[in-house]
Parts: structure tokens; sequence; C-alpha cells
């Protein structure tokens, strides 16, 4: 219901004030929730924190995230190993490091597949209807119709389990979502004026779609894909863990987390940094989802 | 009413058409021939030939496809391709452990949900609302695998009251179903709250206020009965998350259910095991939906008499 109502809105809204006024309009209210927050300064600091890493990750890491240590294996955090050694020896805090930039491609990839494949077929289905738009839309419930997990594992049992062929799948069953955002974009654009003038000055269906509708069915996009972002990371890391996704020493949290299951009893601190990683990461992005869709549906905002 | 329904049970049937003929034709398109994947590259041709003829993959599609629903029909979900064993006996050997921990999971879940979800809509911005929106905010960002291995290192470690793993007793079921609700329940009490909060904004709530009801009842009678249409149609989608979380929380357990099967069965590309447990977990994933379904058009007379 949310979905939907924020979906509408943000295409009304560019509409009513330009793109550019638009992205001003939510700076301002990011401004003033930065001011008022203690938990939005948080996930803010955390995510910059984040973005360093993945950018200076091989400057930063103390050692090589796949270099075996067998005379140090499993050892407790030290001055040599910061947050210590899984059973093999390497360190964590350096696999950490080189996680954040395997997770966050990850879920770039993903995004960028979903986005590739959605976006086209939601923005046809909304500007032509009719049974092109039937067709799609039912192909795009199907896939929504799967419970949660279920079709990224079909998925993923079809190509079998690699890093890469997770991103795939997950992008895979991230693209309906953006489906029917364009879609819903597609549908309100299309009733102005400006696309009846373009219509009647000639131009083709294929280049309206592409040079005004689309355009104007952006920042929506924009706005949900640091949430779907966020489920992507997510569901690589569960991949991860699962082993269906990166497969073992390759540093990816979620493989490491499974790692660290093993020792559990033993030696928790292999099982505690790569979870708390994904879980503050995890809260970051969930805080910044909440701050956006605050600001963008308008009627909590009318209550407030 | 009748022809509601009916529309309802046509729909949950083409929807259900529809799932296994996606997975029968991503199963078949699979890059790579599962065959020879399966026997390895040293496996010769007369090998894969003698396998692809027992397994029926030599057959036309259309046939094959044909085959599928026959076999469906009578719950005959083939042999397994790794180990040669009947799928449908472990199918139901498992759904029993899955059934029992998402059963148990849903009803705690939904206990929590929405009981915190009322509370913390009618006491907007105080306190309780305020704990609750942190607690849940964390809730639904712990991924299932760190929640359970971390109530796992509490309970079963450093507190030695659960089993860490497997299905031994009764109280081997406490820790995987607390993880499975837990996650669910984080979700559940944000839309329970935004629902509610919608309701008692409408100016129905005002005017029940107005002609003098007591709080309470405008909350648990009016509002709530106003609120369960949504509430009901979140609780079927949750439904679909905790299957998934499931999946997670049976490999964090070691518990014996559909989800374990499942991901064995994705590594060693076991085709009709995992076959078998997705038409399972979206199958009772869509006959919920659809009960979900009958529930309300029970409550809501206006979805009735349309």
């Amino acid at each position: 219901m949310l979905t939907c109502s924020l979906t509408l809105f943000i295409p009304t809204l560019t509409l009513e004030l330009g793109t550019n006024s638009m992205f001003k309009f939510i700076t301002q209210a990011i401004k003033r929730s930065l001011r008022r927050s203690k938990l939005a300064r948080f996930s803010t600091g955390y995510l910059i924190l984040l973005l360093v890493i993945i950018i200076f990750g091989p400057y930063l890491a103390p050692s090589d995230p796949l270099a075996l240590d067998l005379e140090h294996t499993v050892q407790p955090p030290s001055m040599e190993y910061p947050f210590g050694t899984d059973g093999m020896g390497r360190c964590i805090l350096s696999r950490i490091i080189y996680g954040a930039r395997l997770t966050s491609l990850a879920g770039f990839v993903a995004i960028l597949v979903g986005m590739t494949v959605g976006i086209p077929l939601g923005l046809i289905s909304g500007y032509c209807r009719g049974k092109i738009d039937t067709v799609i839309m039912m192909g795009m419930e199907t896939l929504m119709g799967f419970p949660y997990l279920l079709l990224v594992i079909v998925l993923i049992t079809m190509l079998g389990p690699s890093l890469p062929n997770a991103m795939v799948a997950i992008g895979i069953w991230i693209m309906p979502y953006y489906t029917r955002l364009a879609r819903a974009s597609a549908l309100s654009i299309k009733e102005q004026e400006f696309i009846e003038a373009a219509r009647m000055s000639g131009e083709s269906n294929f280049s309206i779609i592409l040079r005004y509708i689309f355009p104007n069915s952006i920042s929506p996009i924009i706005v949900w894909s640091t949430i779907y972002y966020a489920r992507a990371i997510l569901m690589a890391a569960g991949l991860g863990f699962l082993g269906l996704g990166a497969q073992p020493p390759i540093p990816e949290w979620g493989a490491m987390t499974a790692i660290g299951r093993e020792y559990i009893f033993v030696a928790p601190h292999v099982l505690f940094f790569p979870s708390i990683i994904i879980l503050l990461t995890a809260l970051s992005f969930n805080i910044w989802g909440d701050l956006l869709r605050d600001i963008l549906d308008p009627r909590l905002r009318g209550m407030e | 009413m009748f022809k509601h329904i009916l529309s309802r049970v046509i729909r949950a049937v083409i929807t259900l058409v529809l799932l296994v003929s996606f997975i029968f034709i991503a199963m078949h398109y699979a890059p790579g021939d599962p065959v020879t994947t399966m026997l390895g590259a040293g496996a010769g041709p007369e090998k894969i030939k003698a396998m692809k003829h027992k397994y029926g993959l030599d057959k036309p599609l259309a046939y094959q496809y044909v085959d599928l629903w026959q076999r469906m029909i009578r719950a005959d979900f083939g042999i397994s391709w790794k180990t040669g064993t009947n799928v449908s006996q472990r199918l139901f050997r498992s759904i029993k452990y899955t059934l029992m921990l998402a059963s148990t999971a849903m009803v705690i879940a939904t206990a929590i949900g929405i009981l915190a979800g009322i509370v913390s809509a009618t006491k907007r911005d105080k306190l309780f609302d305020a704990t609750t929106r942190s607690i849940t905010l964390v809730g639904i960002s712990l991924p299932t695998f760190v929640l359970g291995l971390g109530l796992m290192y509490i309970f079963a470690y450093v507190v030695d009251w659960f089993p860490s793993s497997g299905a031994t007793s009764l109280k081997s079921l406490v820790l995987p179903a607390i993880t499975l609700s837990l996650w669910v329940a984080g979700s559940l009490t944000r839309l329970v709250r935004s629902a509610m909060l919608d309701v008692l904004n409408e100016d129905y709530i005002t005017g029940a206020r107005a002609k003098g009801f007591s709080e309470r009842f405008v909350v648990y009678k009016v509002a709530l009965k106003n609120a369960g249409v949504t509430i009901l149609t979140v609780l079927g989608l949750q439904f679909g998350l905790l299957l998934g979380g499931s999946v997670i929380t049976e490999v964090v357990f070691s518990w014996p259910g559909l989800g374990q099967l499942m991901v064995e069965g994705v590594k060693s590309r076991d085709t009709p095991v995992v076959q078998g447990c997705v038409l399972f977990f979206a199958g009772g994933f869509i006959v919920v939906n659809l009960l979900v379904d009958f529930i309300y058009s029970y409550i809501d007379p206006r979805i009735r008499y349309q």
C-alpha cells in the first residue's frame, strides 16, 4: 500500500516541480532529518565509512585476505590481526575489508540487471497497455508469486552456485519490482499534455518512451534503488551463508559467517565480526530507506 | 459470494500452473547439461545416454511436460538424480518438520506483531512506540542467519538451555521457532502499525470518539475491524517471507525440514529434489493466500457482495 502511494506520488511531484526542484526538495528534507535524528546521523556516518573502505580497501587492509597462516589459526584479536584469524589463519579484518567491495559490487550488479530488464518492460507495459501489458504483468506476477528466496534458489539451481550467478539471480528477483515501478510512472506520465503534443508532432512510440517517458520516471527509480540495494546485499549474504553464492575462500561476508558457524562454540570472534558488519550495513540502509519513505510518502507527511 | 470464491480459486490455479511451467522451463534450459555435470567429465556418451533414458530426459520436451503434470497429480516427484531414492518419500518426511517450525513461528509472530503493532499505533510517538520502532528496525535488519547464530551462541552455549541443532525433542524446536518468528514479527509489527495508523486517521474514528465511545471500544472494535482486511493481507504475504526464512533457519539449526533438503539439492544440482521442494513451498504460499482471501470475504461484507 505504501509502495503504491509512493510510486504514484513521485512522478506527479516531479511533473509539478520539475526534476531539479524535486531533488532540491528531497535534499532539504534529508538535511532536516539529519539535524533532528541521531539514528540518521549514525547511519550516514557508517555508510560514508563503508564507502571509504570500499574505495581504499587494498590500502587499508593489514594483510592479504586469502593468505593462509597455518601457525596462527583461530587466533583471538591481537595487534597483528585486529579481528583475529579464522580456521585457516586468514586475517578476518582484511577479509571484511575486501568483502565490502564484493558485497557492494554484488548489490550493484544485481540492481543493474534488474533495471536494464525491468524498466524497459515496465515502460512498454504502462505506455502501450492492452495485451502487451497483460502478458508482461502476468509474467512479473508469476515471478513475484514465489515466496521470498525461493525464486533465487530456482535460478541458482539453473545456473549453478557461484557469486556472479548469485548476482544475476538476485537481479532477476528484483526485476519485477522495477517493472511495477516503471509501469506506474509511465501510466501517470502518458496522460500529460506534452506526450500528446509529441504524438501529434509525429514522434514514434519508441522515441516517446525513450525521450519523454523514461527521463520523467527516473526519480522514483533512484529513490527505490536505495531500498532494493539493501535487499540485494542481504540476499547475497544469505546466499553466501547457505553456500549458494560466493564459494569458500572468497571473502564475502555471508560466506564468512558460514565459516564462523563451524567455530561458534570454539572461537566466536570468527562469527562475530562478519555478522556485526552485515547487521550494521543492513541497519544503516534501512534507516535511510525509512527516512526517504517518510519524506516521500505524502500521507505520512501530512500527519506530522 | 460463491462467484467471488470461484474466481479466487481459478486465479490461484492459474498462478500454480504458471509457477510449475516456469520451474520446468528454468530447469530444462539451464546452461550446461545437468547429467554431464553430475556424471563428471570422464563419463562416456553411452553412460550419459543410459542415464538420460533412465530419468526420461531423452523424450521430447512436450512429453516431459505432460508427464510432469501426470506425476504431480499422483504426488510423484520422481527419483533423486543423486541418490536414486524416491523424492516424494523424502519430501513427505521433511515437510512434517517444516510445517511444525513454520506454524509455531507464524503463531508467535502473529501474536507479537499484532499486539505490538496496535499498541504502538495507539501510543504513537510515546516511549513504547519509540522503543518498538527501534527494536523492529533492528529486527528487520538482522538477517535470519545472524539472529539464529546469535541466539544459538547465547542459549546453547553461554547458558546451556536448549540444544544447538537437530530435531531430537520438543526442546530443539524452541530456538529455530524463536529465530524465525522474531524475524517475521519485526516487519509484521511495522505493517500492522501503519495499517492501524491509516485507519485511526479516518473520519469515522473521530465520529466514534465524538459519540463518546470509550477509547478501548474505538481502538479494538471500530479501528481493528477496519484495519482487519489489511492486516490479514499482510499476514498472508508475510507467510511467504516466513517460508523463505525457514530455509535459512533450517540450515542454521540443522533442522531436517524441506529447506535443508532443498539447499542440499541445489548444491548437488539434484533437479527433482529442488523441483519438489519449491513446488511444496510455492503451493503452500498460494494455498495460504487463498485462505486469506476466503477469510476476508467472510469478515468484510463489501467484498462478499461485489
